[in-house]
């Protein structure tokens, strides 16, 4: 974790937090990508996972912005992958076994949150191609 | 939250994810500090992300490793040093991991993650120096 200086403006194809919210792991990937191949700004410099404990409904929430100083990743070229499991045993072997399998160059983030009585954890991986 | 570029590879002693589950402070400490200590693992922990969940609740630390990482901070393994606390609320749970690391005689901090579970709720603060 560290800060990024992302250049702020009011239009949302300058400066943005895009918010996707789903059930599974599965719905947020689906969502997150449309998400990401709809945003106009010019790099993806952050992601986060939110949960309400309920109902294990989850939000991840991405900024992207035209000007980043810090490491970003250019729109476009990025892949979101999302993964559930019960432990961290299985988070970790579903997210591994999705990144072997796309043989990915590089990793920008991975982060997990928990929610539910369960509990139930959700992990996003962002990686992009050595450009 | 930023990014940090990580040269991935296949084998998981280039780059590995590693989670870690504890229902306190202390047992978090010790399995951090064990798993880092374990053979097999790439040289440099990338970030530590922390989550927490469950009534009891229960946490889990997200470790990202990596033999490479080109851009962001990172730490060689063997000299990073874990303080973790548990309160009832977020600053008390900071303080006293940040207390904890000192301790340590920490030369660098690096990141100091609280997070919220359970019904009170109760927080989790895990602070990483080297």
């Amino acid at each position: 974790m560290a800060f990024y200086t992302a250049t702020f403006s009011t239009d949302p194809g300058v400066f943005d937090i895009i918010a996707v919210e789903g059930g599974n792991a599965a719905e947020l990937e689906l969502r997150a990508r449309a998400a990401l191949a709809a945003a106009t700004a010019n790099a993806l410099c952050d992601a986060s996972i939110g949960a309400f404990a309920a109902g294990r409904d989850w939000e991840i929430f991405f900024t992207v912005a035209d000007s980043v100083t810090g490491v970003s990743v250019n729109v476009g070229n990025e892949t979101v992958y999302v993964v559930d499991g019960a432990n961290e045993a299985e988070v970790r072997a579903n997210m591994l076994a999705r990144l072997n399998a796309d043989s990915v160059d590089q990793v920008h983030v991975f982060v997990a949150e928990g929610s539910g009585l369960g509990p139930r954890w959700l992990a996003l991986a962002i990686t992009s191609p050595t450009e | 939250m930023s990014f940090f570029t990580a040269t991935f590879g296949a084998g998981t002693d280039v780059f590995d994810i590693q989670g870690v589950e504890a229902g306190d402070a202390a047992e978090m400490e010790t399995k951090i500090n064990n798993l880092l200590a374990g053979a097999g693992l790439p040289d440099l922990l990338a970030d530590l992300t922390l989550g927490g969940a469950g009534a009891g609740p229960l946490w889990l630390a997200e470790l990202t490793l990596a033999d490479t990482v080109g851009s962001g901070v990172s730490i060689a393994i063997g000299s990073v040093l874990v303080a973790a606390a548990v309160a009832g609320n977020a600053a008390e749970a900071s303080l006293l991991a940040r207390q904890r690391l000192a301790a340590l005689t920490p030369t660098n901090v690096h990141k100091v993650v609280v997070a919220g579970g359970g019904v009170g709720p109760t927080y989790m603060a895990i602070a990483i120096g080297s």
